[in-house]
């Protein structure tokens, strides 16, 4: 062989083990998948960023899904579509958006008391941290095996929860950077390792359904985020025509991370779980607020609750399921 | 901007060489010197008045400089201001608070704290310039008279932020003739993909374990995964900061410049004293030319050495961030290192396995006084490692830390070691290297590329110091 064709093939082997290398890599090493613990801030930066062109219906399974299906999205629903098109208007609106919600959290945190009053009762409960706590007006403590058929759906926070502190034959449905316009492509982290959203649900008769989302997508148009909230709502009725939904509250992130200034903030956390409060009727669905408890005197994450400004360190995931255990409709 | 941002890689450093090899050989130190103010001026923006804090720090040695040119009385007085002007700056933007806070302890004392934002890359450019006046004081270095070259060594970017600690004698012949050779471009090139594998492929992706314990609570988790963590957190540390010192010396090669080596495998060595022979190995010269030796260093009795080498590493310790834990752990490698000059050392060379052992305990045990920096926390991992420190809550959760980490913590192990070194090296000088060099660099780069786009990245960790 003379030295040119010697040069052309080496040349040839170097691109096929470049991406060999690559390959390995990708798929191997650096998959960055992260089974079971909730991942740091650092996770959170890249779930958080805002992207509404990524939306898929909650009832349409995908089949494109995988790490990177933000980048390939292949169905958007009809409200989306008009979103993704444009992102300059979306960001317009999402900022004016902001502020509207703003006002209705102050009205809506006014005509809290009248409803269910816990948060009057809850500044006692904060200073008594590692004390059972009482159920709060119109729930009672759960009876043994309370949580045999109950689903617990959720984003981080949630993946905490099951990793640290599971009901006994409960199922998780949780995954880190969860959010209602990614459940359908979702599968979960924990727990049912792998599951699709609706075949997890389709699976057994579920008696509860928990869900714990938004802190994912709080940065991103409200009206449409609140639809999909909706939606799940009423797919997981339909589904499970007999359960009990709760919808939880977003966790508040500490007044340090809240002062950051991005979308991740108390003020929209407040708006947001002002507005998952409304979707509740008191008879199938119910609203659940941690909030009181880990709250400071200012409305945000006790800064001693966490590492990170997100999380609750592990042994609060325990206190916080502990509470879900006082806090429960029995029917 | 750090190295390991798309804006450094994608637009400035290939704008920068570009201009710099059309430039020609004239304004070459200027256009390193524009390029390096544009640098800081970018990472100085929340702060705008640091950039003129070192442009103006520039200016004032520039001037110490040349009036200690001339003989007389005088030179020592200018000395001493050039050096007061620097170590003042570092005191107050670095230590201030920590002093302040020391003496609000005295009751009636109340003293407001500054809150003073730490200068980008203070630590590293104080020192470099105190170096300059220093060997101009001793006449080992030329007074260098013209103020773009002595900018360009002081504020070159590759290495002005976090090292490696460039003495001016170590390049001032290249700032006034240098010219960059083609295979030595590729090698820098070379060496500056690898120190961002090193960062990005490994240092950050083990920097997840550390922060998920954080996050977790020292006091829940296990055992064996309080292990994982500080080995973790001590690979971590050593990619991240020669990963750093390996970008800024092979971009100073594709510029022409030969900067000092600054790691050379510490984690192989076996004993403290070889480990920091081997470790960050500019600030040690730096210590030792400027602090140790002109103490006396081991010349005036033993007692005295051991008093040098004790100021010598709270210093150390100090450089390295103003908090007690520094402190703690310049002490702990002061007593290390003592009990080694006193023998341990002849042993742990004989045996070498016996210093392997040794160096494998107290490697981690030393840098868990550099990670964690509240005393309470500290205590807490302390007993965690030796079984006590609180609950456990999940008992395997290093089984699911294994899983998902357990692999970078393999091939970190692999590069501490010089074998992935040797073997490049050999596969370099094979007929083959075109073949399996290329797309290996390639590889990595683009790996590198896609896990900064991907957003697994973070800052460097010795930008705090």
């Amino acid at each position: 062989m003379d030295k040119k064709t010697t040069q052309i093939l080496s040349s040839f082997l170097a691109i096929v083990l470049c991406v060999a290398f690559l390959w390995i890599g990708k798929h191997y090493i650096w998959n960055n998948a992260v089974p079971g613990i909730p991942k740091p801030d650092d996770g959170l930066s890249s779930e958080l960023t805002p992207d509404p062109g990524t939306g898929s219906d909650t009832q349409t399974t995908d089949l494109t899904a995988g790490t990177d299906a933000s980048q390939s999205s292949t169905l958007t629903s009809s409200d989306q579509a008009a979103q993704s098109s444009d992102q300059q208007s979306s960001t317009t609106t999402l900022s004016e958006s902001a502020s509207d919600t703003f006002q209705s959290s102050t009205t809506s945190s006014a005509s809290t008391s009248g409803t269910e009053s816990r948060s009057s009762t809850s500044t006692a409960a904060t200073s008594a941290t590692q004390q059972p706590f009482r159920p709060s007006a119109g729930y009672t403590a759960a009876p043994e095996g309370y949580f045999k058929d109950a689903l617990f759906i959720g984003d981080s926070r949630m993946v905490g929860i099951a990793s640290y502190a599971p009901f006994d034959g409960a199922n998780y449905f949780a995954t880190v950077g969860l959010a209602t316009y990614k459940i359908g492509n979702a599968k979960s982290e924990v727990d049912q390792k792998g599951t699709g959203f609706n075949s997890l649900l389709s699976s057994k008769t579920y008696g509860k359904v928990y869900i714990m989302l938004g802190i994912n997508e709080i940065g991103n148009d409200r009206t449409a985020t609140m639809k999909k909230y909706a939606d799940l709502v009423n797919t997981i009725k339909t589904a499970q025509p007999n359960a009990i939904i709760y919808l939880c509250a977003n966790l508040h992130v500490t007044a340090k991370r809240s002062a950051k200034g991005d979308s991740i903030n108390n003020q929209n956390i407040n708006s947001f779980n002002a507005a998952v409060k409304n979707l509740c009727d008191n008879s199938t669905v119910y609203y659940l607020d941690i909030n009181p408890q880990f709250d400071d005197e200012s409305g945000c994450l006790r800064s001693d609750y966490t590492n990170d400004g997100v999380h609750p360190l592990a042994k609060y995931y325990k206190l916080w399921a502990e509470w879900f255990k006082q806090n429960v409709i029995v029917r | 901007m750090v190295f390991s941002s798309l804006h450094f890689l994608l637009w400035f450093l290939p704008f920068c060489v570009i201009v710099y090899m059309l430039a020609g050989n004239r304004p070459k130190n200027l256009v390193l010197l524009f390029f390096s103010v544009v640098f800081y001026a970018y990472g100085a923006m929340d702060n705008p008045a640091y950039l003129y804090l070192i442009l103006c720090s520039v200016v004032i040695n520039w001037i110490i400089g040349i009036l200690m040119d001339k003989r007389g009385p005088l030179r020592r007085y200018w000395l001493m201001l050039g050096l007061v002007w620097d170590f003042g700056c570092l005191f107050i933007f670095k230590y201030l608070d920590f002093f302040i806070r020391i003496f609000n302890y005295v009751p009636a004392v109340n003293l407001p704290l500054t809150n003073l934002v730490l200068p980008l890359g203070i630590s590293f450019f104080t020192f470099q310039i105190a170096s300059y006046l220093i060997d101009v004081y001793r006449r080992d270095v030329k007074v260098e008279y013209n103020l773009v070259d002595l900018g360009t060594y002081i504020l070159m970017f590759p290495q002005l932020i976090a090292g490696p600690i460039v003495r001016f004698s170590d390049v001032q012949q290249e700032l006034h003739e240098r010219e960059t050779v083609w295979p030595e471009f590729i090698e820098g090139l070379q060496l500056f993909i690898i120190g961002l594998g090193r960062k990005v492929l490994l240092a950050n992706q083990l920097s997840n374990l550390w922060s998920d314990l954080a996050n977790v609570g020292y006091e829940s988790v296990s055992t064996p995964a309080a292990w994982m963590g500080i080995a973790a957190y001590s690979m971590q540390l050593y990619f991240d900061f020669s990963g750093y010192s390996q970008m800024a010396i092979g971009m100073g090669k594709m510029f022409g410049f030969h900067f000092p080596q600054n790691f050379n495998h510490p984690y192989l060595s076996t004993s403290m004293t070889e480990f920091w022979r081997r470790w960050h190995m500019t600030l040690g010269t730096w210590f030792r030319e400027y602090v140790y030796i002109p103490l006396g260093g081991n010349r005036r009795g033993k007692g005295r050495m051991y008093l040098n080498m004790l100021v010598v590493w709270t210093l150390t310790g100090f450089w390295h961030g103003a908090d007690w834990n520094f402190i703690l752990w310049g002490m702990l490698l002061f007593l290390l290192l003592s009990v080694e000059k006193a023998g341990l050392g002849k042993v742990l060379n004989k045996n070498r396995w016996l210093g392997h052992l040794y160096m494998l305990f107290w490697i981690p045990m030393s840098w868990l006084l550099f990670a964690i920096s509240d005393m309470s926390q500290l205590s807490v991992y302390f007993r965690k490692l030796f079984g006590g420190g609180g609950e456990t809550l999940l008992a395997n959760d290093w089984v699911t830390y294994f899983g998902t980490y357990g692999k970078f913590l393999l091939i970190g192990l692999l590069f501490c070691t010089d074998i992935p070194e040797k073997l490049y090296r050999k596969a370099q000088k094979s007929p083959y290297a075109v073949a399996i060099c290329t797309p290996l660099m390639l590889a990595v780069l683009a790996g590198a590329l896609y896990c900064i786009w991907m957003g697994m990245n973070d800052p460097f960790m010795y930008f705090r110091f």
